[in-house]
C-alpha cells in the first residue's frame, strides 16, 4: 500500500495540477481515519489531461469492478469526454474526481486547499473547512460520521493558535 | 472587544470539542495527530494499511483460500 506513495510522487512530479481530496486528505489534515484509496480532483484543460494520461500510464490504470478485457484506455481523450473515474492501478485505487460536492469543479477546490509537504514534495490538499464544506454537502451516512472530527480538529487548531 | 470575542470564540470551541468527545471522538488522538507532520500522518496510514492487508492474507491462507 506504500506505492499510493508512488502515485502521489508521479501526480506531482509529472506537473499534474491537481487537489487531494476525500479520505486522504482528511488524513494528511489529522483525521483518524483509515482510507485505502487516493482521490484527487483534477483540472480539465487538455495539456493536464495529457499530463494524466501520461503520469499514469505506467500504473496501467483500467475502470474499478469492470471486467477484465475491456476496450479501455485512459488517454487524454477519456479523459476530456468523462468527468468522474474510479480507477484500479497497480499502486492502488485512485478516484479522478473534476467536480467535489459543495465545492465544485478544480479552481473552487484549489481555492479550498492549502499547500501541504509531502514526501518532501509539495501538494495541494483540501483544507479542514473544505473537507467540511464537502461531506456535508455528499450527505452520505460515511462522510457525515466524519463531520464531529473535523470540527473537533479546527477547534483544537484554533485553540492552539489562540 | 477583542477579549470579548477571543473568549466567546474559546467557549464555542470548548463545545464542539465536548460535543465530538459525546459523539465519541478521542481527543487524545487528535492531539497526537496535531503533533505530526502531514508525511508522518499518511506514512503511519500505510503502516496500518500495510498491517491490515498481513491479517487479510494470513486469514485466507487459514481458510485455505488462495
Amino acid at each position: 500500500m506504500a506505492s499510493l506513495k508512488q502515485l502521489i510522487e508521479a501526480l506531482c512530479k509529472g506537473k499534474v495540477q491537481f487537489v487531494i481530496i476525500g479520505g486522504m486528505a482528511t488524513v494528511a489534515q489529522g483525521v483518524t481515519y483509515v482510507t485505502v484509496d487516493l482521490d484527487i480532483c483534477y483540472e480539465r484543460s487538455a495539456q493536464n489531461c495529457e499530463r494524466i494520461a501520461d503520469t499514469l500510464a505506467p500504473f496501467q490504470p483500467y475502470l474499478r469492478d469492470a471486467p477484465p478485457g475491456l476496450p479501455f484506455v485512459l488517454d487524454a481523450a477519456t479523459i476530456q469526454v468523462g468527468l468522474n473515474f474510479t480507477l484500479s492501478t497497480t499502486a492502488g485505487d485512485l478516484d479522478l474526481i473534476g467536480e467535489v460536492a459543495g465545492l465544485g469543479a478544480y479552481d473552487s477546490v484549489l481555492a479550498n486547499s492549502e499547500p501541504l509537504e509531502l514526501f518532501g514534495l509539495t501538494c495541494s490538499v483540501l483544507t479542514l473547512e473544505g473537507l467540511l464544506k464537502a461531506k456535508r454537502a455528499s450527505g452520505r451516512p460515511r462522510d457525515l460520521l466524519l463531520i464531529p472530527e473535523l470540527e473537533a480538529l479546527l477547534a483544537l487548531r484554533r485553540k492552539a493558535e489562540a | 472587544m477583542e477579549i470579548e470575542k477571543t473568549s466567546r470564540s474559546t467557549i464555542e470551541d470548548d463545545e464542539i470539542l465536548r460535543r465530538a468527545e459525546a459523539f465519541g471522538v478521542d481527543l487524545s488522538l487528535l492531539r497526537e495527530r496535531l503533533t505530526w507532520t502531514p508525511t508522518e500522518r499518511l506514512e503511519r496510514l500505510f503502516e496500518v494499511l500495510e498491517f491490515v492487508e498481513a491479517l487479510q492474507a494470513a486469514g485466507r491462507w487459514a481458510h485455505g483460500e488462495p
